[in-house]
Formats: structure tokens, sequence, C-alpha cells
């Protein structure tokens, strides 16, 4: 497969962290673009994204993270790219992960970049168990183990660019996708990935509440029709 | 007509009016107005005709006249509500279509600079 690449990076007031990451991806020599969605920043994401030379989709309001992924899916979907690669804009992500991201993407298939593979998680307890248990309770409904549900670094290939550009859940936008795409038959793949911690600002997934309500979310996913490519 | 019977009506006749008059300046549009009108009409038929709540109240089974009144207003607010809920959901989800559009236009034909 001749791979067409999008490097999506959903992007709210970042414009202190994303120019750092738009030049760290740069060094990685691949031919791929850069998208960044802004996702109604009121600071100068725009101009910042714009002056290290990403495309950048300006969103007039803010939808969140869900909304803004599934911006960057329309995007690669109408301009004809086969593989969607899905970073934050908060510096976590380190650009060193793409190449294998990229290698391990292939037609029909989605790749979470895991932090849990290889390394123990030094996150805080609370984050840790709740993890665990989103694992647990995801591996009971799609029959297979998911390292690192809430990881948002993900490799989306082919078919299932345009299934998650028509069926983006934006709710829970991590954990949710991954039911999706067990319902449609599209394989998941997990290959371990290094996240630092992040430059600056917080993280928006609360452990505890979070994941119950994940979880409630998919209990009614599973009581919807499921959606098919 | 009793003193409470009064007051209610001149409540009722005046929430149909705040109705007619958000309808005339256009502040309300669509089937809600239709639906608070009827609300306010309702108002009015429980003000004039005393024996109604009564009666419904013993259909009912209950004892309490005024609390078959609340209930009624509370299974019916309860329902508006959730109307309203399914709404909003509506309206976001095409917000967020409509942004999404906006964003992507916006790509292939770039604001000219001034």
């Amino acid at each position: 497969m001749k791979k067409k690449i999008l490097i999506v990076i959903p992007a709210y007031n970042e414009e202190k962290n994303i120019g750092l990451v738009i030049d760290e991806i740069r060094k990685e020599n691949i031919p791929f673009d850069i998208l960044v969605i802004n996702d109604g920043s009121k600071d100068n994401t725009l101009l910042s994204a714009q002056r290290h030379g990403a495309i950048v989709a300006d969103l007039p309001t803010n939808l969140g993270i869900g909304g803004a992924r599934q911006t960057g899916l329309l995007y690669a979907q109408e301009n004809g790219y086969n593989l969607c690669l899905q970073m934050d804009a908060d510096g976590q992500h380190s650009a060193k992960n793409i190449k294998r991201l990229i290698k391990a993407g292939q037609k029909n298939r989605v790749v979470i970049g895991s932090r849990f593979i290889k390394n123990r998680y030094k996150g805080a307890f609370s984050r840790r168990i709740g993890i665990i248990l989103l694992s647990f309770f995801l591996r009971m409904i799609i029959r297979k183990k998911i390292t690192d549900p809430t990881s948002g670094l993900r490799a989306i290939g082919g078919k299932a660019i345009s299934f998650l550009a028509k069926n983006y859940p934006v709710d829970y936008p991590e954990v949710e996708p991954i039911v999706f795409l067990h319902w449609a038959g599209i394989e998941i793949k997990e290959i371990p990935v290094v996240m630092r911690s992040r430059i600056s600002g917080n993280s928006s997934i609360a452990p505890l509440n979070y994941m119950v309500k994940v979880i409630l979310a998919i209990l009614i996913d599973c009581l919807r029709e499921k959606p098919k490519i | 007509m009793s003193k409470f019977q009064i007051i209610a009506l001149i409540i009722s006749l005046l929430w149909i009016i705040f109705v007619v008059e958000l309808v005339r300046r256009r502040k309300l549009i669509g089937g809600y107005s239709l639906l608070w009108l009827l609300t306010g009409i309702l108002l009015v038929v429980f003000a004039l005709w005393e024996n109604l709540l009564l009666k419904l109240t013993h259909l009912l089974g209950l004892v309490n006249p005024p609390s078959t009144f609340f209930a009624l207003v509370i299974i019916f607010l309860a329902l508006i509500l959730l109307e309203f809920s399914v709404r909003i959901s509506r309206l976001s989800r095409q917000n967020k279509e409509m942004a999404q559009k906006i964003a992507l236009l916006e790509i292939k034909f770039p604001k000219k600079i001034k």
C-alpha cells in the first residue's frame, strides 16, 4: 500500500506547545501533511500553527476533542489520505513514535500507541486503577486486550478513516471508538510507545468519574444499532 | 366564583398574554408557541371549572386535589424537559456538523487577507 499520510493534531489553547510539536514532527523525515484542528482556541493557536507550516482547520466554536478529531478524519477522507495519524498537541506524544506507528499502520487497521505494553505506568494510583478497570471492561465486550484504551496516539488506516469520520463518538472519543471499530470488524492493534509528561496544562481525562461515564456510555452503545462500515 | 379562582384566572390570562406577546415579537417560534398557548388555555379551564380537579382526583384514586394538580404539572414539566434535551442533542449535533463543514471549507477557500 502506498501510504498517503495525514497527521492530525487537535489543539485547544496550545499556542505555547503547538509550534514545538509541529517542528518536532517535521524532523522525522517522512512525507506527510500536518493538519492542526484549532478547536475554537481563545489564544493564538491558529497563527502559531500556520506559522510553523501546518494546514489548519479553524473550527468556529469549541467542539471538544471528539468533534475536532472527527474534523481531521473528514479532511483525510475528502482528500484521499489512506493513513491518518492522531496526536495530541500538548507534547505528550513524542514524535519518535511516528515512524513505528506509520509502519504498523495498514489498510483497514487501527494502531493504538500504548504506554503500558513495555513500560509500567507511573501515573497517579486512581488513574492506574481506572485504566485497569476500563481495560478489563473493554475486554469483556470486545474479547481482546487493550492495554491503553485512553491513549490518543493512533494510526487509522483505509476504510477505518471513512468509518470513523461517519461514526465518531463525541462524548468519550478515546474508548468508544475502540468498541465501534470492533463492531465494524476493523482490526485493532497495539504497539508500545513512549509518552512524556505534559509540557504544560492538565489532562482532560479525570480518572474515576470519567471511567464510570465511559462504561455507561458503552453500555448504552450496546443497546443501539451497531455502526457498520 | 371564589377569590382563589379569580386569582388563578388572572394568572392564567396573564400567562396567555405573555405567550402571545412573545410570539408576536418572534421571540418564540415553532411548535412550542402552540404548546405554551394550550398550557395557558388549560390553566383557564382549571380556573373556571371548579369540579374538574375534584373529578380528576377521584378518577385517579387520589385524595388531595392540590396534589393531583402538582403531580400533573410535574409530569408535564418532566416531559417538556426531556423533549428539550432531545432537541438540544439534535442542535448540538447539527452545530458540530456545521462547524466542521465551515472549517473544512475555509481550508479549500481561504479567507482573503487584506
